[in-house]
Parts: C-alpha cells; structure tokens; sequence
C-alpha cells in the first residue's frame, strides 16, 4: 500500500513538474523561439570564423530579400573595395581605368572554402565576380589579411561563398528573369538529401544586354554577355567533390584599343573548376583543386592594340589555355587551451598554350610559377572570454624563364574579446604580395625582377549586440612598402578607413542596415591624398504575402566630391508557397558611382578626355520563382 | 574548454550541425503542443537530430516508429518507407502523429500534420487544422498564425 501510494505520487509530482516546465516554455512564446531558431541555426553560423578578420555578412534570408542575382548585386554595396569593371568589362574593383590587364589579385575568391583561381590569367573574381548566385546559400566578405588556414597566396579582401544545402533547399527551383533591353536570364536547381550523401546542381544561363557607352564614334562600346554556368557537388560526411563550368562570350567594352574606340573587341572563356576535399582523421584533411581556363580573344582597331601578345598589329586572334593544380594538407588539434592549426600548400599554374590565328606562338621562356606554403596558426583561449591567436606563413614562389623567385613572409597577431554583448578584436598584419604572372608575362623586359609589396597594417573592430541591434565600429590603417604599382611621391602608400555598421530588427518581418564608410588615402596612384566616403541604407520589409526591399548606395570623394546614388528596389509577391513573382528596379535614379576609363591616342600620343562609366546598369527585371 | 571558447573556435567545425539549444527548445514547443504527456516519444532515423534529442529530458528516442508519439521524417527515403508500412498497417489503430521538416511532404501525404522547414533562409512552422481534427488535436491560441485549415 505505502509502496503504490508512493508511486502515485511520484507520478503526480512529475504531472505537476511537466506542466509546470509547460507553461514556463509557453511563456517564452513560440515567435520569440522561432526567432531564436532562425539566428543561431542560419547556416551563416556555422562558417562565421571569426579569426579570419572583419567580416561584412550577406545572410540567406538578406540575399532573398535583395533579390541578389549575382555577386555584383552584393559585391555594389560593401564597404572599401567597391564593385567596379575594368576596360574588358571584366569585374575588377581594384582597376584604376588605365591600360593594365588585371588588377584585383589581391581579392580572392572561394567557393565552399576552396579557391576559385583563374592562376595565369588571375584571381578567381575575374569571371566569378558577377557570377549568378543562384547556387549561394551566403556570402562573407572578410577584409584584411585572412586566417592562413583559407589562403594558398595572400590577400586583403576574401569572399567566401557557401552554397545551399539540401536538407534546407531540398527539390528543385525553377527562376526566369526577363528586363530592360532584352535582359534574361534562367536558372534551374535541383538538390537532395539521401541517407549516406546529399547533392546539389545548379545549371543557369544569363544573356546579359547592358547599356552601351558612347566613345564619341558611330559605334558605341559594348559590354553585353552571354553565360553558361554549371554548378555542382556531392557530398558525404568526410568528403566533398565539386564541379564548376562557366562559360561566358563577352564584348569586351573597349578591350585592346588604345583610344577606346575598337572595330571589334570580344572575348570568350571556358573556365573549369574541380575540387575534392577529404577529412582523413580527426585531425587531418587533405584537399585538391583544378583549374582550367580558355580565353579566345578577337581584337581589332584602325590603330595598333594594348596587348604586347599582338606585337603592334591591329588585328589579335589569339587564344590562351592556363591550368591551376592546387593541393592542400592541413592538420588541425585541440591541445589544452590552444587550438593548433598547421600545414602545407602547393599550387602550379602554368600556361599551357598560346596561339595566334590558329599558330602556335608561345615564344616567353616563362611559362609556369610555383607557389609552396608553410604556414602554423595558435588559438590561444586567454580566458572563457579571450582568445589571443598567432600566425605565420611563408610562401615560397619559383618561375621559369630566367625569372627570379620569391620568398613571403606573412605575420598575423591578434586578440579577440568576446561577451554576451561586447566584442572586440584587435590584428597586426605584416603581409607580402608578389606580382602576378600574367602582368609579368606580358612585359617580361620590365617585370624580369620585381620586389613584393609589403604591407603593414593594424586594425580594430568594437561591436555590441543586443536583441534587436548591432552596433559596429571598425578601424583600418595600413601601410605599403615596395608597391607593386608605382607612386609618383617617394613616400609609402598609407590607407586608413573606419566603417560603421548599424542593423536594426523592428520585428521579425521589418529590418533596416546602415554602413558608413569614410577613407583617407595618402600617395595613391597620382594622387597625394584622396578621401573617399560611401554609405549604404537598405530596408527589408514583410507585410502578408508581399515581401520589400529598398537600398541606396552613396558614394563621393576628394577628387571631385560628387554624389553618386544607386537606388535599389524590389516588390515580391508570394502569390503561394512555391510561386514568388517580383518586380525589381536597380540604379533607378541613373546616378550610379561611374569611373574613369582612360584613352591615349597612340598616334600623336596625347591623353584624350576619360570615359566615365558606371559598372551597374539601369534595369528593370521582372523575376518569376517557382519551387519544386 | 568554455562555452565561448567553443564559439570562436569550433563552431565552424561541422559546417551544417544544429544548433543543440535552440533546436531541442523548438522541437520541445511543437511537439508538447501535438502530445499531451510529461515525456514524448519520438521516432527519427536522422542522425543529426538523433544526436540532438539524445541530449532532451521529455523527449525520449525511440527505436520503433510503431511505438512512438510522433514520427519525425526528414527524408524522402524515410518518408516513403513510413507510408509503406502505414498502408500495410491499414488494420492498426491509432498510429503515432507524422511532422516532417521539408514542405513537400506535407503535400505528398494527408496523413503529415505538419512541417517545420526553411524557406529563403527563415524557419517556417506550419499546422493542416483538419488533419489535426483527424487525430482530435487541438492546439494551443499561440499557434494560429502557423495554422492553415487545409492545403
């Protein structure tokens, strides 16, 4: 009896606990839960690492909202390093309008933590810069030199973009875009989850038809694309194999002409990428890349061309094949308080032909560059709040054709704070960039011996977060030794920027960023002092079946101190569960930042006026979305 | 080593894990709202969630889907399996409540009373009122903004 009235009890007691837990659970109501889901479960969260610098976030739910297409669409409203395009029309942010081939290698591209390398021809931005993102889950831009564990050659600005998942984004999505000009575009998607693996494929097609730019000719310079794009992965626990193919047929703006002003200015490129990744322990994880590219150029102008390749005829019909093999063995371990991270990298880019009408006219006894990498990183935990972390790498880079080699030293020291609320974070960098094959190889009397850039930079950021904000502050100064690009003063090159962040949730459907950006240069390029300022304000706003977005770029600075805005909008209309149409306007005002494009008359040679160019386009898009 | 130790360092280890906190707090609400009793049982063969209920007080894993409270599917492989073998077991009497985390099962089957899924980067949770009627379910007044009468 005393034994049956005691188990009744027990019984009632865990009733009355139960019910008790239930309604303090019920208390928390099932929004505010959502919410809190929804944050610390954005896939954003699980590749944040915070030792790789400053971070600027796109999250998924803010893509979709942007309604961002391609990486332009992201790349036009970060802060520093804005979106621009260089005379092939090719992404260049770090183009200065003049006669150079490329100039953004200092920007590295990576797909689900691995490189996207173009090797002889440059950074992987190069194609990727625009490419449609239709596959990406989300974006981080880190600005600084990056954690070396993610870089084979150095870099100041990273893009990380992380494709979807299946056990998120499982079936498939059909998306068709058609706007001003004759502007399309299609993407189809198709990803699934089964017991031991998941895959994904991305097949998208752009015919991009852009604004023409007036030369002063009959004929205007064109930037119109067409691009075929292939993504691809499978992958299991411990492994992961990716496929991408790109091809993308371009009239490439004013291309080789001096004067900016071509008969005919187009190139094409076929462009491969292979990666596989293995975790072959605990502690271990190997990782191989492969990275083809085929560049046809077709060039033709009255007077003779830029590229020395046309050895000053004014006609080009030539065609390059490059090939990348990169391969990585890491080593990672948890060690007391220290997390320890070391290994080796190598990377082979060569060039594997070049023709001309159809000939073989690879002459350049420089052909090939290898780079090796050493590099060993600690994480040491201070407290439960302090993380004091320390980096090194040295790169070793040896060519062929007489060129000499090179040898970087990289140093990364940092301290990181961290509180429910408060965080800060403190880097000294010294980082060392070699010059790029490709600019080498067209001018190889030049460039035979060219000393690296040291850079030397400290930089802060102080953030607080509560539930419904973030408020960041972030403070950059740097310093170049050695630039690769010649000043005109004898002094050092010196950057210093601060960027203020501030997001704000209303609530969960009605959200608002604000990014100010203020820059002051000294001895850059021509010019002995430059300030530069931008500003970005967007809002993002649900109201019942209809989702908002509005955005305004600013930019202006010291050169002339003129305003540009490029105003983004977009209405959706979720018409049900798998059916989304919008209607999307960018650069609406047509006041969109433009850039000098420089012109030399090669005959007499004097400098003709620039070409001031806008990379983004006026458009209008109507978009039809339908999942699967 | 500590909690935000962990945070900075290891988090971005497994690149697509749950996040055990939230997601046990999230499941815990849904499901208390479908069983009335102190401890649920549920039937999942996913292992990333098996990994995080394992870590739950009230809700118990389960071996048997037969045997369970609620069947948690996330896969279509699963999915299919758990239909077969309710339509084998057409006889039986009541049959554990069926809540999937992809919003085309709920179309592929009447017998699915709900999702919890992702749609463009937000968790959406999302209740069929007449398949609830089906198995006498009434949910609590919080919810009827994830309530939909029929699909």
């Amino acid at each position: 009896m005393g034994y049956f009235f005691g188990q009744k009890m027990i019984q009632k007691s865990l009733v009355f606990l139960w019910l008790l837990s239930s309604s303090t659970i019920n208390a928390q109501n099932v929004g505010s839960i959502l919410q809190e889901y929804n944050k610390k479960n954005d896939l954003s969260q699980k590749t944040i690492d915070e030792n790789k610098g400053h971070l600027v976030l796109f999250t998924r739910e803010k893509l979709e909202k942007m309604h961002a297409k391609t990486l332009k669409d992201v790349f036009k409203t970060a802060p520093v390093i804005y979106y621009h395009e260089n005379r092939y029309g090719l992404p260049d942010p770090l183009t200065t309008g003049a006669f150079e081939p490329y100039r953004s290698n200092f920007i590295r591209l990576y797909v689900d933590g691995v490189e996207i390398t173009q090797g002889w021809m440059g950074s992987g931005l190069m194609l990727y810069g625009d490419v449609n993102i239709d596959f990406v889950d989300h974006i981080e831009f880190y600005y600084a030199v990056p954690s070396f564990e993610a870089a084979v050659e150095p870099a100041y600005l990273t893009i990380f973009l992380y494709s979807k998942d299946p056990k998120r984004d499982s079936g498939g999505k059909l998306d068709l875009v058609g706007g001003s000009r004759g502007h399309n575009s299609q993407s189809i998607s198709y990803g699934e989850q089964k017991e031991d693996f998941s895959y994904m494929v991305n097949f998208s097609h752009t015919n991009a038809k852009r604004e023409t730019i007036d030369n002063g000719t009959s004929t205007s310079l064109s930037r119109d694309f067409e691009r075929t794009q292939l993504f691809s992965y499978i992958k299991t626990e411990d492994q992961i194999f990716h496929l991408q193919v790109m091809k993308k047929n371009t009239d490439s703006l004013a291309g080789m002409s001096w004067d900016a002003t071509p008969l005919v200015s187009q190139i094409d490129y076929l462009n491969i990428h292979m990666d596989y990744g293995i975790d072959l322990s605990e502690y271990w994880r190997a990782q191989f890349a492969y990275d083809w590219l085929k560049t046809d150029m077709l060039q033709a102008d009255e007077l003779p061309l830029i590229w020395s390749d046309a050895l000053g005829a004014n006609t080009f019909n030539g065609e390059y094949k490059n090939s990348t093999y990169t391969a990585e063995l890491t080593y990672k371990e948890t060690i007391g308080n220290s997390r320890v991270t070391a290994g080796i990298k190598g990377r082979y880019k060569e060039l594997d032909s070049f023709t001309k009408d159809g000939q073989d006219a690879l002459v350049s006894p420089f052909t090939n560059e290898k780079i090796a990498t050493i590099f060993f990183q600690d994480q040491y935990a201070l407290s439960d709040q302090e993380l004091l972390t320390l980096g090194i790498s040295y790169n070793h880079i040896s060519r062929n054709g007489g060129i000499e080699d090179d040898s970087l030293l990289q140093l990364r020291l940092g301290y990181i704070y961290t509180s429910d609320h408060w965080s800060y974070k403190v880097y000294l960098y010294r980082a060392q960039f070699a010059l790029e094959p490709l600019v080498r190889y067209l001018d190889l009397p030049a460039y035979q011996d060219v000393e690296p850039q040291t850079t030397i930079a400290v930089t802060q950021e102080l953030a607080y977060s509560n539930e419904n904000y973030r408020l960041r502050l972030m403070l950059l100064l740097m310093q170049d030794e050695d630039g690769l690009v010649k000043n005109n003063s004898e002094d050092d090159t010196k950057y210093f920027f601060t960027i203020v962040n501030y997001d704000y949730d209303f609530d969960l459907n009605n959200k608002m960023n604000l990014q100010l950006y203020y820059a002051d240069y000294k001895n850059i390029g021509n010019v002995d002092e430059l300030e530069d300022i931008s500003g970005y304000l967007s809002f993002t706003n649900s109201y019942e079946d209809f989702d908002f977005y509005n955005g305004v770029v600013w930019h202006s600075n010291s050169l002339d101190w003129k305003n540009y805005f490029d105003l983004t909008s977009s209405v959706s209309w979720n018409i049900d569960e798998d059916l989304t149409l919008t209607l999307k306007g960018q650069n609406l005002l047509d006041k969109a930042k433009k850039t000098n494009l420089y012109r030399v008359d090669p005959v007499t040679p004097a400098i003709l006026p620039p070409l001031q160019i806008s990379p983004i386009d006026q458009r209008i898009t109507l978009e039809l979305e339908y999942l699967f | 080593m500590k909690k935000i130790f962990i945070l900075l360092i290891f988090l971005y280890g497994n690149l697509y894990a749950l996040d055990r906190e939230s997601t046990l707090k999230m499941y815990y609400q849904i499901f208390s709202a479908l069983v009335s009793k102190p401890m649920i049982h549920v039937f999942t063969d996913d292992k990333e969630y098996k990994e995080v209920f394992a870590f739950s007080k009230r809700m118990i894993l389960s071996d048997d889907s037969e045997k369970s409270d609620i069947v948690l599917i996330t896969n279509r492989s699963t999915f299919s399996k758990i239909m077969r073998e309710r339509q084998r077991d057409v006889e039986k009497g009541e049959k554990p409540i069926l809540f999937v985390t992809d919003y085309h099962f709920l179309k592929l089957s009447t017998d699915v009373v709900g999702a919890f899924y992702w749609r463009k980067g937000r968790s959406q949770l999302l209740f069929i009122k007449n398949r609830l009627d089906e198995h006498n379910i009434t949910l609590p007044k919080e919810y009827k903004d994830f309530l939909v009468d029929e699909l």
